[in-house]
């Protein structure tokens, strides 16, 4: 365990020695972001600028202009925050060598409260043309960043954190700037993460192991530029036999009622409805006790025709595990307006009218030929004696 | 031919181009340029070193304009020593053009850094000043700024570091015209007493006549003699300077002259 700005106030200090041109800039938080070190032995080439984080990125660029490498350091809401417009004017426009490492980044520094917790720096860096985007995974790689940064000419932003977190990578990584990294190989998920949330992926690809599921977890350390071959366009990932993908952020990914599906792939609410049921009626008939306590989520739609729909991820094995007995067909009766069978048919669980282009109708999950059990699901329905035998499903969109 | 004479006489034909420029742009900061063009000219043609061939040249004193926005008088200075075309000042603020409406040090050389966005300049300035004394060079740097500027918070976190890393071979001028866009500087926000300010803030200050060479001239002599401290010349000036529909006007802060004014402009200035 080691917290990214230790190894970075470590590496500034070695590598102070081997090159003279460094020079570090601090806004009275050297002893937190860990330039501290440095100052201590190259007291000559370190100019703690006081509480002043606009005035340090300006005199930053000066010093680059003038033949340093300067290397700029504060929290990451005042780096980026505070001082983004002398970032963008005074550094990153003129495209001058000044490298910012900002530390207590996101929600490390918790304790402190919001006003310390950075949860837009990235996104703030990132729009700033001519800038790159770096976020360490760990110690070993924050050290291979910073050696990589005393060579690369040009505006870097660096965002390291607080709290010690594992040594994922070794001594045989080597670092590249817009290059991401495969840490684990898996088949039906890829995860995708940066900075200390790699570990946690590593951390879940176990969890998802013990429960039969392959996931490959990729380090994309560098936000901008990204790495198009690992991440293509539009936030979807298409990574060798890879299916389906999960990016890791620290914040909430699905909401409370864990139905969060900003891009519509598969997830729980493509089969199950939690308002389509009303608390407030207390139902009657053999419904009432199956799935649930009738006010939890049911259902879009009975499992008929086939109920291998259900089971191609609640079973053991599969996309979800459930405890759900699902030898108890959901009754139709629970079914909301709309949704009922006798209505509708099951195609609605899976495809939405509305949320393709004109009168295509779109599958929310389009699956890519891949076998797993989710596009065993469209199969159930989609292949020949099936009740949609005459529609194609795959990355074409079904007509 | 005295240098005093001299000076006036490129200042004169610098305004004529600073002009010329802008109106053929039809936008653009009119008075500011013309109250510092004098000041860049006594720095340029008299005091700092440099070299006409080599704007590269690592012991070469460095100008900072702050204060982008007078970028004509720039412009002007730079086609004059030869680091950019008379025919470059005709595209002033074209697209395409390498000189935009504020200077961008990637367009052309002989521009340090690149300014516009108001009270940065001065903090790269002392970034230049602590490169330069790290590498215990003789070269000196010059940043001028706008009075208006000074209503920036990042110009005084600046001076604080410019006094605290006494920085000697920094000179500061104040174009101080006394009018900003909205009006006169006291009537926006005011900022005087600027030298007791400057003072305050630990810089050795010096009141010069901004548009008087050997006002200028002597003031920046005096900067350089002065040890552990940062130079600010307060230099009083008049914006719009040199032609009579300008000066002292607020309103030709950012307003190019027009057909009429421009040849109003040529004759008071001998450019018929």
């Amino acid at each position: 365990m080691i917290a990214t700005r230790d190894a970075y106030g470590e590496t500034l200090a070695r590598l102070g020695e081997i090159n003279k041109d460094i020079v570090v800039l601090d806004a009275d938080l050297s002893g937190s972001t860990k330039t501290a070190v440095f100052a201590k032995k190259f007291p000559d080439r370190f100019f703690n600028m006081g509480v002043a984080e606009q005035d340090m990125m300006g005199t930053a660029a000066g010093l680059a202009v003038a033949g340093k490498i300067p290397f700029a350091s504060t929290f990451a809401i005042f780096a980026t925050g505070r001082a983004w417009e002398q970032v963008r004017q005074s550094i990153a426009y003129p495209k001058v060598n000044v490298k910012i490492v900002a530390s207590h980044a996101g929600i490390t520094v918790g304790e402190d409260g919001a006003s310390h917790q950075s949860v837009e720096d990235i996104a703030v860096m990132r729009v700033i043309p001519e800038m790159t985007v770096i976020v360490p995974a760990d110690g070993i790689e924050t050290r291979k960043v910073i050696e990589e940064m005393v060579r690369y000419k040009g505006p870097v932003y660096v965002r390291v954190s607080r709290g010690k977190s594992p040594v994922i990578l070794d001594e045989s990584y080597s670092f590249e700037i817009g290059k991401g990294t495969v840490l684990r190989e898996g088949t039906t998920v890829a995860i995708i993460a940066c900075g200390i949330m790699v570990s946690k992926a590593i951390e879940a690809a176990d969890i998802l192991g013990k429960e039969g599921l392959s996931a490959r977890v990729i380090n994309i350390s560098t936000i901008k530029p990204i790495d198009k071959d690992r991440w293509v366009e539009g936030n979807r990932i298409r990574f060798g036999s890879s299916t389906s993908f999960l990016t890791v952020k620290p914040l909430p990914l699905f909401d409370e009622e864990g139905r969060k599906s900003p891009d519509g792939n598969v997830t729980c609410a493509t089969c199950h409805n939690p308002h389509q049921w009303d608390p407030n009626v207390v139902k009657e008939g053999p419904g009432k006790d199956v799935e649930g306590d009738g006010t939890n989520s049911f259902l879009r739609v009975a499992n008929n025709p086939d109920s291998a729909l259900c089971r191609n991820c609640h079973l053991q094995r599969s996309v979800v595990f459930s405890k759900h007995n699902i030898g108890i067909s959901a009754p139709e009766e629970k079914n909301g307006p709309g949704s009922k069978v006798s209505e509708t048919g099951p195609c609605s669980a899976c495809h939405l009218p509305h949320n393709g282009n004109g009168m295509k109708m779109w599958a929310r999950k389009l699956g890519g030929g891949m076998e797993d059990p989710i596009s065993q699901l469209c199969k159930n329905c989609h292949s020949k004696g099936s009740l949609a035998e005459r529609r194609r499903w795959g990355t074409i969109p079904i007509l | 031919m005295s240098e005093r004479v001299q000076l006036k006489e490129i200042a004169r034909n610098l305004r004529i181009d600073i002009l010329r420029m802008l109106h053929k742009a039809k936008s653009g900061h009119t008075g500011g340029s013309l109250s510092c063009i004098d000041i860049l000219t006594a720095l340029y043609f008299s005091k700092m070193r440099y070299k006409i061939d080599d704007p590269a040249w690592p012991d070469r004193d460095r100008f900072i304009l702050s204060k982008g926005h007078a970028a004509p008088a720039l412009y002007a200075v730079l086609a004059k020593i030869g680091y950019c075309s008379n025919e470059d000042l005709m595209t002033l603020r074209q697209i395409d053009s390498k000189l935009q409406g504020h200077p961008d040090c990637k367009a052309i050389a002989g521009i340090e850094v690149s300014t516009g966005s108001l009270g940065q300049g001065l903090s790269m300035a002392n970034g230049i000043s602590l490169a330069l004394k790290l590498d215990k060079k003789q070269s000196r740097v010059y940043c001028l700024l706008g009075d208006g500027e000074c209503q920036e918070g990042q110009v005084w976190e600046a001076a604080m570091t410019a006094a605290h890393y006494r920085l000697d071979n920094l000179c500061a001028i104040v174009d101080n015209n006394g009018l900003q866009i909205d009006g006169a500087v006291k009537d926006v926000k005011g900022i005087e007493p600027l030298p007791e300010k400057w003072k305050a803030f630990g810089w050795n200050v010096i009141t010069a006549d901004g548009h008087d060479f050997d006002s200028l001239l002597s003031a920046f002599d005096k900067a350089e003699e002065v040890k552990d401290q940062p130079t600010m010349i307060v230099a009083r000036t008049v914006k719009g300077k040199g032609v009579s529909v300008f000066e002292g006007k607020a309103k030709y802060h950012g307003v190019p002259p027009s057909d009429e004014e421009l040849t109003i402009a040529l004759k008071e200035l001998g450019g018929v």
